[in-house]
């Protein structure tokens, strides 16, 4: 149970720069998810963190120790891989007795711990199996096991959902979240998954190309992604991200693409009049898109717009609509029981309160109605 | 019903009528060793006995009593044995390490390092044994088994070497990591984890290995002249020809005494060789 700080962490493979002046906290008992497309440095930070490879620059401390040049055994750390990395040749007893015994510690602190450990995870039985007569889930709960047994100051893991099949890896996540708990100590999680991002970090850490983009609540990457990168990569479907352009009409600020002019709420009004006539970035939620149907609803006229329909998509729950928008597409929800085809114009009501934008010139930051204070 | 019994029937001729000519194939040099070892000279010469039979009348022992008693054969069988075993184990230790190190410790230079041991393996060993015997000369090797110990591995060590490389590439770098985090440092990963791992690869070398120097030839009628030092393949090659004398008979006996140990070990260790072998074929 620590804390774990990195200081301008760098990592450079000859002239490529993996990790690069990445900083971040996981405060004491914290789930902290390191999330991006692969390449992005994420695993590599781990095994920074774990000792596995040299970092070329920056601190990391773990608990008020500073690690950075120990060896993996000395920073208090446990790690569960993606492909699991069981010893093939030990049973599971063995497998997580292993690290235990290397320690020093007695027999019987061994067996209470991996008893207690196979309690938790309901691996009782399977402790004199072989690992290659086990489960993908099974094997899974093993090296979750061996990592548990060790009774860590900081938990690693490295994509460990990714090699089980889908209806498993939604249980296991819960496992997990539930396992946070119980086990109450501060775990830094990889992942490519954003569901498994949203649903069980308390904060994320966004990575792109080796650098932070942003951290936060997953909440708050969902709800005010800093740039138009985090919006279009938290989220499924993405967020539509459309060039246009402030316009000031008739003493209202009109966002203005090829496709559509729609109207800024008047509560903002006021702080975008700096943008007027700029390029900016519109960026809006499918489901803050909703298709519908010509006097299907009331609504106010000035935030729909007629588009038309590219793809119908039929999800049961709902329906995603692909639209042509000039030259973009856009991607909006609506309701099952609408009757649409591919070719149809219909009317789009756009929930303007919900819209975000971007800066047009890279790296396209968010533009606030009110900058931060 | 019938069809199915028809069917598995088919299936089993289809199966071993191939594997039993395979077999035939295989045990037939064997066959011919034993029968000429077996046989009197006289029923051996005559031209008009079919060869690959023999009558009762002409068995004997003859050829093995002139093996065991008239020459150093229990010499060269045992020099044979010490300078196999020896040259083998030599062999692994440095291979076994080599390949570890070449395909895991990331040092420059290590790929280059590993595709200089695979063209020293290309070279053709038989080009080796001159500049090899000037080096056993000044080590002061020439006629001792040392001068055969040392220089077996010239060609056994590149050859383990590229073969664990590719077996140990396959243990995936995670159970590396997580023992490293376990605790272990690279040589505890090392006889830990990866020797325990990598044994059926590593059975594997040692039999290529065995026989490589077991068979060996060249080196031994290069390095080593005196009879009581002679390798059984040098032995029985010089001392059971004389002019254009052959012992046939006791050559045969030779040559399939010789055989029994490489055939002992393969059997023994059937099950890791042929895993070791397939390595790589299924993921």
């Amino acid at each position: 149970m620590a804390k774990l700080v990195v200081e301008n962490l760098t990592k450079r493979f000859g002239s490529v720069t993996a990790v690069d002046r990445l900083s971040f906290t996981a405060e004491d008992r914290e789930f902290l998810v390191l999330i991006g497309p692969s390449g992005c440095g994420k695993s590599t930070t781990l095994n920074l963190i774990a000792g596995l490879e040299e970092a070329s620059a920056g601190r990391i401390s773990i608990g008020d120790r500073q690690v950075t040049h120990l060896h993996p055994k000395d920073r208090d750390i446990a790690m569960v891989f993606q492909n699991y990395a069981l010893y093939p040749h030990m049973d599971v007893y063995a497998n997580m007795a292993f690290g235990l015994s290397m320690r020093g510690y007695s027999k019987a602190e061994i067996g209470r711990r991996i008893q207690e450990a196979a309690e938790i995870l309901g691996i009782k039985n399977l402790l004199q199996r072989k690992p290659r007569a086990l489960s993908g889930g099974q094997r899974q709960r093993v090296a979750v096991g061996r990592a548990i047994v060790r009774k860590p100051a900081v938990f690693l893991f490295d994509e460990p959902l990714s090699n089980l099949d889908a209806k498993l890896r939604v249980q296991m996540r819960a496992e997990l979240s539930k396992l946070h708990q119980r086990l109450n100590t501060t775990i830094v999680y990889v992942t490519h998954d954003q569901i498994e991002a949203m649903t069980m970090a308390t904060r994320i850490v966004l990575l792109k190309d080796g650098i932070c983009q942003q951290i936060g609540r997953p909440l708050e990457l969902y709800t005010r992604p800093v740039n138009t990168f985090t919006a279009g990569f938290i989220g499924t479907p993405p967020m539509n991200l459309v060039p246009a352009r402030i316009q000031a009409e008739n003493g209202k600020m009109m966002v203005a693409t090829d496709g559509f002019r729609l109207p800024i709420p008047a509560r903002w009004r006021q702080a975008y009049e700096r943008l007027k006539s700029k390029e900016v970035i519109f960026g809006i939620r499918p489901e803050h898109l909703r298709g519908t149907r010509e006097g299907d609803i009331a609504v106010d006229a000035a935030t729909v717009t007629r588009l038309e329909v590219d793809l119908v998509e039929m999800l049961g729950s709902h329906v995603q609509l692909t639209l042509t928008c000039g030259p973009e597409r856009l991607i909006a929800l609506a309701d099952p029981a609408l009757p649409v085809k591919a070719g149809d114009r219909i009317p789009v009501v756009f929930n303007m309160d919900s819209m975000h934008l971007f800066e047009k010139r890279e790296p396209q930051r968010r533009i606030d109605a009110a900058p931060a204070a | 019903m019938t069809d199915r019994l028809h069917g598995s029937a088919r299936r089993t001729i289809g199966i071993y009528a191939p594997l039993l000519l395979f077999v035939a194939f295989a045990l037939f040099p064997i066959y011919h060793m034993f029968l000429t070892s077996i046989k009197t000279d006289r029923a051996l010469y005559n031209l008009n006995l079919n060869p690959l039979l023999v009558s009762l009348g002409a068995l004997t022992a003859e050829h093995y009593r002139l093996l065991f008693t008239d020459t150093l054969f229990a010499s060269w069988l045992m020099n044979s044995l010490i300078v196999s075993l020896s040259s083998t184990a030599i062999a692994m230790v440095i291979s076994i390490l080599a390949a570890y190190g070449l395909t895991r410790i990331r040092f420059r230079g290590a790929a280059t390092f590993g595709i200089a041991i695979f063209i020293t393996y290309l070279v053709p060993y038989s080009l080796l044994f001159l500049p090899l015997t000037r080096v056993v000369t000044w080590l002061n090797l020439a006629d001792s088994l040392w001068a055969l110990i040392v220089t077996y591995p010239t060609f056994l060590v590149p050859f383990s070497t590229w073969l664990l490389m590719g077996y140990m590439k396959t243990i995936p770098e995670e159970i590396e990591k997580s023992a490293m985090i376990d605790g272990c440092n690279r040589l505890q990963i090392l006889t830990r984890i990866i020797i325990p791992l990598a044994v059926p690869g590593i059975v594997c070398a040692t039999l290529f290995a065995f026989s490589l120097a077991w068979n060996d030839l060249l080196y031994s009628l290069v390095f080593i002249s005196p009879t009581e030092k002679k390798t059984l393949t040098v032995g029985v090659l010089t001392e059971l020809i004389r002019g254009d004398v052959y012992f046939w008979g006791s050559l045969m006996g030779g040559a399939l005494i010789g055989s029994v140990p490489v055939v002992v070990f393969y059997v023994m260790f059937m099950d890791y060789y042929v895993s070791g072998m397939t390595v790589g074929a299924i993921k």
